[in-house]
């Protein structure tokens, strides 16, 4: 009785979810309607396809949905969706309720990357990322290897040790990334939109690498989440139940990373949705992670997507940085839950 | 359940950074029996279980596991042999009664394999057992500390080991709740065949309720044998350096307490 109440539950927020697209590809520069860019949508889908009639509307309305506004809508969506999911799982596997995706410093480095492909002008272009994704990805995984060693030192990774490490790299990597900002006058607005996140430059082939990185990520850390729950009581209580928790925590805490640069390479760095997703979750789940991530996962999907949507149709044409909206409109909302979670 | 006949200890020494904790201890557990691990705080016997649950690494010496040594047993295999219940969880997650009991299906269960049936069954019955079913949808978070210690027993029921190991399960608790925890100790033993070994501080709760003591002392084994024979006056205050008193009653036999001077 109650699994089928969770799976109502997911099921009406993956409604909420695809109505969200619908509704946030109506929205923009281009005015349409809503029936108009449901059409567009839906004439796209095998067989359904062909019993809607798309032959009165513009071409250049599909491509602007197609091209421009579909891709940027799913990056948006995806990315909060691994975000929260990280965030879910940092914060279990550091019993930190402050741990967020960016942590570890790995998005700090995934900054510097971009930051250095921006100044040296460096082109390239491999799994659709350009030179700018491809750097922030390679300085994100080179970021979360050093940090990683440095808390390896002396034995057993401990998990206070990577945190420490974590804060220490981002800080150092952020004055790094200022410094050469000093420098290149002429460079700072750019850089800087990049790291407060956006979508502005989505394209598909992002969507197929964040949906495959993401995707495989993402069920590769659900499928870690008993044993999550488990080590969340304490470390030997865990391995008292048969749990090699230095190994378990090594591969939630790599595959986590890997998942966070793949997000950031793609988008910039975006506060936030990580740090906040997961305890909204847990205030009407519970702590337990077969649950909570799921939800975070849709929830992330949504928050993100709706965020972005303001920031490109709110102060249009200037497009105001992700980053800022998450934080701006989550943040009241979410000491609002938990001022109405205390009184109840 | 599996079976484990009994744990030879092997002139088992260990030390950390500073100092020496565990020296050259010497002892066969078996099975069927509860045994009671007593002696003052920094004796090495939180030490010498964790030991015993292959937590401690660098030991010199040998535990051996019926014939097979214990560095050669896999977690998973262990977690199949012995359960243990730690001072403290963090109890601080919001986690349901019924979600931390059916953790102790975790080592019968292959990855990404849902509970099935008879893991529902087993933890079901685990939890009639120490009696929370009640609770079983309320979060640990707001449990009291008896009921926790209800949920955690339940949890080693449902792990069906046939070998149980609590740190100091009643150091926490009230004097009912003590009781009642004896009492369940008991019936662990008695209804579900578990050998059982526990750290304790109650001189009077260990002779009624431990078949075997051992008695530890600086990390060394002082002294070790049947409960009533070994906790007398002259041993108890060898192990603590403090005196103590013999009270005989007629229906219940002996009670011994720490003499008290002001």
């Amino acid at each position: 009785m109650k699994k089928t109440f969770q799976w109502i539950r997911i099921l009406v927020l993956l409604l909420i979810l695809i109505l969200a697209i619908v509704f946030s590809a109506s929205f923009g520069s281009a005015e349409m309607s809503m029936l108009d860019s449901i059409k567009i949508l839906f004439g796209k889908i095998p067989i359904l396809g062909n019993f809607i009639d798309t032959s009165n509307i513009s071409t250049t309305y599909e491509i602007i949905v197609w091209k421009v506004r579909l891709p940027r809508i799913l990056l948006a969506a995806l990315v909060g969706a691994v975000l929260a999911m990280v965030g879910t799982a940092f914060q279990g596997v550091f019993r930190n309720s402050l741990a967020d995706p960016h942590i570890l410093g790995v998005s700090a480095g995934a900054a510097l990357g971009a930051t250095v492909a921006m100044l040296f002008g460096i082109s390239v272009n491999i799994m659709g990322l350009g030179s700018i994704g491809l750097f922030a990805f390679l300085g994100a995984l080179l970021t979360a290897f050093l940090v990683y060693s440095v808390a390896k030192i002396g034995g057993d990774v401990s998990t206070t040790n990577m945190l420490l490490t974590g804060t220490a790299m981002s800080t150092m990597l952020s004055a790094i990334i200022s410094l050469l900002m000093t420098f290149n006058n002429d460079q700072i607005s750019k850089i800087y939109m990049w790291t407060m996140g956006s979508f502005s430059s989505a394209t598909w082939e992002k969507v197929w690498f964040i949906l495959i990185v993401g995707g495989i990520g993402s069920i590769l850390l659900y499928s870690f989440s008993g044993k999550l729950n488990i080590m969340m009581l304490g470390e030997e209580d865990a391995k008292s139940l048969g749990i090699d928790t230095d190994k378990t925590r090594r591969n939630i805490i790599i595959i986590a990373s890997l998942l966070v640069a793949a997000a950031v390479s793609v988008s910039g760095v975006i506060g936030f949705v990580g740090l906040i997703i997961p305890h909204m979750v847990r205030m009407f789940v519970g702590s337990n992670n077969k649950a909570v991530m799921p939800y975070a996962f849709i929830i992330g999907a949504i928050f993100l997507l709706a965020c972005d949507t303001i920031a490109r149709t709110v102060a249009a044409p200037t497009e105001i940085a992700v980053g800022i909206i998450t934080s701006i409109f989550g943040a009241p909302y979410f000491i609002m839950l938990v001022l109405a979670r205390r009184k109840s | 359940m599996k079976s484990l006949n009994k744990i030879t200890i092997k002139n088992l020494s260990w030390q950390n950074e500073k100092k020496k904790i565990l020296d050259n201890i010497d002892t066969v557990l078996e099975e069927g029996k509860i045994y009671g691990i007593l002696g003052p705080n920094g004796a090495g016997k939180t030490s010498l279980v964790r030991s015993i649950l292959g937590f401690v690494k660098g030991y010199e010496g040998s535990i051996l596991y019926d014939q097979t040594n214990l560095k050669n047993i896999k977690r998973e295999e262990l977690a199949k042999l012995i359960s243990f219940l730690p001072q403290n969880v963090f109890s601080d997650v919001d986690f349901t009664a019924y979600d931390v009991v059916a953790m102790g299906r975790e080592p019968h269960r292959k990855r990404f394999k849902p509970l099935d049936d008879v893991d529902k069954a087993i933890i079901n019955e685990a939890m009639e057992f120490t009696d929370c079913v009640v609770f079983k949808d309320k979060s640990i978070s707001k449990l009291s500390g008896g009921e926790l210690q209800r949920v955690m027993i339940a949890r080693t029921v449902a792990q069906d080991t046939p070998w149980v190991v609590l740190d100091e399960p009643v150091a926490s608790l009230d004097i009912k709740h003590q009781m009642d925890l004896v009492l369940l100790l008991n019936r662990l033993k008695k209804e579900k065949k578990k050998t059982i070994i526990l750290i304790l501080h109650d001189i009077n709760l260990a002779s009624k309720l431990c078949d075997c003591i051992l008695l530890l002392k600086d990390g060394k084994l002082a002294a070790s044998g049947e409960a009533k024979r070994l906790l007398n006056k002259e041993n108890l205050n060898k192990i603590f350096g403090v005196d103590f008193l013999k009270i005989e009653t007629k229906e219940e036999g002996e009670y011994i307490l720490p003499r008290i001077t002001l």
